[in-house]
């Protein structure tokens, strides 16, 4: 545990001392104010696409964060040597793993704070009203979904060499889950044969990362998400990260630490 | 592994320069080629983007709902903003084409029942239940969507209808309709439909049957055009012109111009003996 | 005498680069103890198998037979290490962090007490003589000053055992002299140091015996003086001889 959390404030000290998020955040927070201030048939209470927008953008920016962070932790290891006076220390492979896997989810946890605390302030001042409530629920869910993306691009990291290759793919997984994940089935349900047998199967392997995107619930101020189905998928969401960490550390234990 | 990534982001650059060419070309040469700077920039996609905007307007006037083209169970089609929008008001138009089978289905599930349990969990975190924008003022929120379609594709005459509708029947902005009709009459001259709209606006809104009914006129005159050119006009929108200028006519008692535009409508051969007997009743009366 | 170091029978390939290739023989048959409280010096030419007898021993590099163990513990386990500084062969570390940061870092991983920790963080930054730039980020650093650095972390948790792969490229004349000392007064202190050099008038001052390996196998092994004594010769013409070197 002890090791676990001194290799997190590592990669947290990476996380603030890199320039990465300030400039994602000062981008977001730029676009939705320039939205903001457009005129819609001067009216200034249209508030649901400014939350649209700014949604939009947070989930793409907290997306890129999470992606290039965890990306590249192991490979900037290896690449930069350091992993070697880190594995000479009494700390397990599996520990390096998880520790790195805490500290990018730490820091997506914190990204994602600042992110909806402005947007929380952005659509109040507009609303006049503050659903906390659901924005958290909206917030955890984000997280989760983070936690599922985190774990598998370090799963990713130790299979594929290349840190853009492996980010490439794996926003390209994430991205065909998010659009088309929820469908599989009833894509299935139009094929026949062994296509649809396959395309089903994919449909209850992958983790159904759409579940966690409440941007329309929070939009459309649908008011507090049924406790239970929240509870579920967040649990679903933690077993996913699991396996792919697991798969990760099996990934990493196996390999030859050398250039 | 790189290679194959390579090898395999070059086919697809080629694959899609190949579709984009011949689209690009044909919008070279196309004078009525969008006009709006946001739409030069982006291209033809612009015109995809102007669709999905429209779409998005939609599915805010539903709070959300949004059944994607995987979604069978789907009860309406793209544009049913403008299906909402003359459901409502056709009811006591007596027009041809009132949706009324559209109904008070609110408060149920679009997506009917769930197949799997991870259907049934995903349906807890979307708003499923088929809701509308109506509480006054509501409405305002589709209407950044449409201006932004119209800004994409002011070719799109859909458009500019629908934010009118909304535009009028919301008493805070009923006065901003007629600019944004005007800007789509100047980007498509010949719409009848937006002739239509800008009839509805001034009768309704304004309460000036005179002007309404001048621009119901030619609104019927561009109807004509367009179909003398062989243009294929729509003929329920050239009913629902014909049947605006009737009751304007009837407003003013005027028996002739009446039986006139109904011997029109006759012609476009919507459910000819009612029509008929009207036209005799009338013929009777003015005796 | 207990062997710290015990490595038995040790064969290390690596699975060849391009296709169609055997795989690659560096440590092929060694067998090598290093008792407690003693130098042991690792000599070879370049590629002769140092680094990856290094690598098996902190558990990078999986032996493909054969077996290496720390005191007595397999060094598959990571409680091997904990007795062990290491310093490897390229030094390179953190470059978002400072020389405190980084040993704080590992301190942690040792789980050495919050009490003991600063004190042991100032010792080692003034051993090796980098108090000056405790707070500089370490990229700011020369080869020099990494290489000191490299060696505080190696010190960090007053090892038993040290590892250092070639601990004196890099540095100065003078820096050279701090880091046999240190390994002196290690030495002094009863603690077992294994490392390799390519400094032969180095190896002869500190070390008690030495390994000279060549081609993945161990050549030759014993007390400077016994090696010498059997050729005949100074060590230079040892080393040579061995790797093979034909003198015109
Ligand atoms: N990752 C690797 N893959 C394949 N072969 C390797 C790898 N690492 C080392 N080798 C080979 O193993 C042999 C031993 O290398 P090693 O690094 O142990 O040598 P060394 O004695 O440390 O040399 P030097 O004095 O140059 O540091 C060399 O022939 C080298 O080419
Ligand atoms: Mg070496």
């Amino acid at each position: 545990m002890n090791n676990i959390f001194a290799i997190a404030s590592v990669v947290l000290k990476e996380m603030y001392r890199r320039k990465d998020f300030y400039v994602l955040f000062v981008l977001t927070a730029l676009i939705t104010l320039v939205m903001g201030s457009v005129n819609i048939f001067n009216d200034d209470k249209v508030v649901r696409y400014l939350k649209e927008i700014c949604l939009l953008l947070i989930w793409v920016s907290s997306l890129v964060i999470a992606i290039t962070t965890a990306a590249r932790q192991i490979p900037a290891e290896r690449e930069s040597r350091t992993i070697f006076p880190l594995l000479a220390k009494p700390i397990s492979r599996n520990q390096m793993i998880l520790g790195k896997f805490v500290g990018c989810w730490i820091a997506c946890a914190l990204v994602l704070v600042v992110f909806y605390l402005f947007f929380g302030v952005i659509s109040g001042a507009r609303e006049h009203f503050w659903p906390v409530v659901p924005y958290m629920q909206a917030l955890f869910f984000h997280w989760i979904f983070l936690g599922i993306v985190i774990a598998l691009v370090l799963w990713g990291s130790l299979v594929f060499t290349a840190v853009s290759s492996n980010a490439t793919i794996c926003f390209i997984i994430v991205a065909g889950i998010m659009l088309l994940g929820g469908h599989l089935n009833q894509i299935a349900g139009r094929m026949n044969g062994i296509s649809a047998t396959i395309t089903s199967a994919i449909y209850y392997i992958i983790p159904h990362l759409e579940f966690y995107d409440l941007r329309d619930w929070i939009i459309h101020d649908r008011g507090v998400v049924a406790w239970g189905p929240w509870l579920i998928a967040s649990v679903y969401g933690l077993v996913y990260s699991a396996i792919f960490l697991g798969l990760a550390c099996i990934a990493f234990r196996r390999k030859a630490l050398t250039l | 592994m790189t290679r194959l990534l390579l090898g395999l982001g070059i086919v697809s650059a080629f694959s899609l320069s190949t579709w984009l060419q011949p689209r690009f070309a044909a919008m070279q040469t196309n004078p009525n080629a969008t006009d709006s700077a946001l739409g030069i920039l982006m291209g033809e996609s612009s015109r995809v983007f102007a669709n999905h905007f429209l779409l998005k307007a939609d599915a805010y006037f539903h709070s959300g709902t949004y059944p994607s083209v995987f979604d069978t169970v789907t009860n309406k089609e793209p544009s049913a903003i403008m299906g909402e929008a003359h459901a409502d008001h056709d009811h006591d138009a007596d027009q041809v084409h009132g949706k009324d089978e559209h109904d008070d289905h609110h408060e149920e599930s679009i997506y009917g029942e769930p197949h799997d349990w991870i259907e049934r969990l995903g349906h807890s975190f979307i708003p499923t239940l088929h809701t509308h924008l109506d509480k006054p003022g509501e409405a305002r929120e589709i209407l950044p969507w449409l201006k932004l379609s119209a800004e994409l594709d002011p070719q799109k005459i859909t458009t500019y209808v629908a934010a009118s509708y909304w535009l009028r029947h919301d008493p805070k902005h009923a006065d901003e309709a007629e600019p944004f009709l005007r800007q789509g009459l100047r980007a498509n001259p010949d719409s009848y439909e937006i002739l239509l709209e800008l009839g509805k606006y001034y009768n309704e809104t304004k309460k000036d049957p005179v002007r309404a009914r001048n621009v119901w006129e030619l609104a019927w005159a561009k109807w004509q055009k367009q179909k003398a050119a062989d243009k294929k006009p729509d003929e329920l929108t050239g009913a629902e012109i014909l049947g605006e200028l009737v009751k304007e006519a009837r407003s003013r008692d005027d028996a002739h111009s009446q039986i006139q535009y109904l011997e029109l409508l006759k012609d476009l051969g919507f459910d000819k003996a009612a029509l008929q007997q009207q036209i005799d009743a009338l013929k009777q009366r003015s005796k | 005498m207990n062997a710290v170091v015990e490595i038995k029978d040790l064969r290390v390939e690596y699975p060849s680069r391009e296709l169609g290739q055997k795989t690659k023989v560096a440590v092929n048959g060694l067998t090598l103890k290093v008792s407690a409280g003693e130098v042991f010096g690792f000599l070879g030419p370049n590629g002769a198998g140092k680094t990856t007898t290094m690598n098996v021993l902190l558990g990078f590099v999986n032996p493909t037979s054969g077996s290496a163990s720390i005191f007595g513990v397999d060094v598959r386990e990571p409680i091997a290490r904990q007795r062990i500084g290491y310093l490897p062969e390229l030094t390179y570390y953190y470059k978002f962090l400072n020389a405190e940061e980084l040993l704080r870092f590992y301190a942690k991983i040792f789980n050495i007490p919050k009490s003991e920790r600063e004190k042991r963080i100032d010792d080692v930054l003034k051993l090796v003589e980098l108090d000056h730039a405790r707070t500089r980020l370490i990229k700011t650093y020369s080869k020099g000053m990494q290489q000191r650095a490299g060696l505080a972390q190696a010190l960090i948790n007053d090892p038993d055992l040290l590892i250092l792969d070639e601990p004196t490229s890099g540095l100065d004349p003078l820096g050279r002299m701090k880091v046999r000392e240190i390994i002196q007064r290690l030495k002094e202190r009863g603690k077992t140091v294994l490392f390799s050099s390519h400094e032969l008038g180095e190896v002869e001052t500190v070390c008690d015996r030495i390994g000279i390996l060549c081609q993945g196998e161990l050549r030759a092994e014993g007390r400077v003086a016994d090696i010498t004594a059997q050729h005949q010769t100074n060590l230079e013409r040892v080393f040579l001889k061995i790797v093979g070197y034909q003198e015109a």
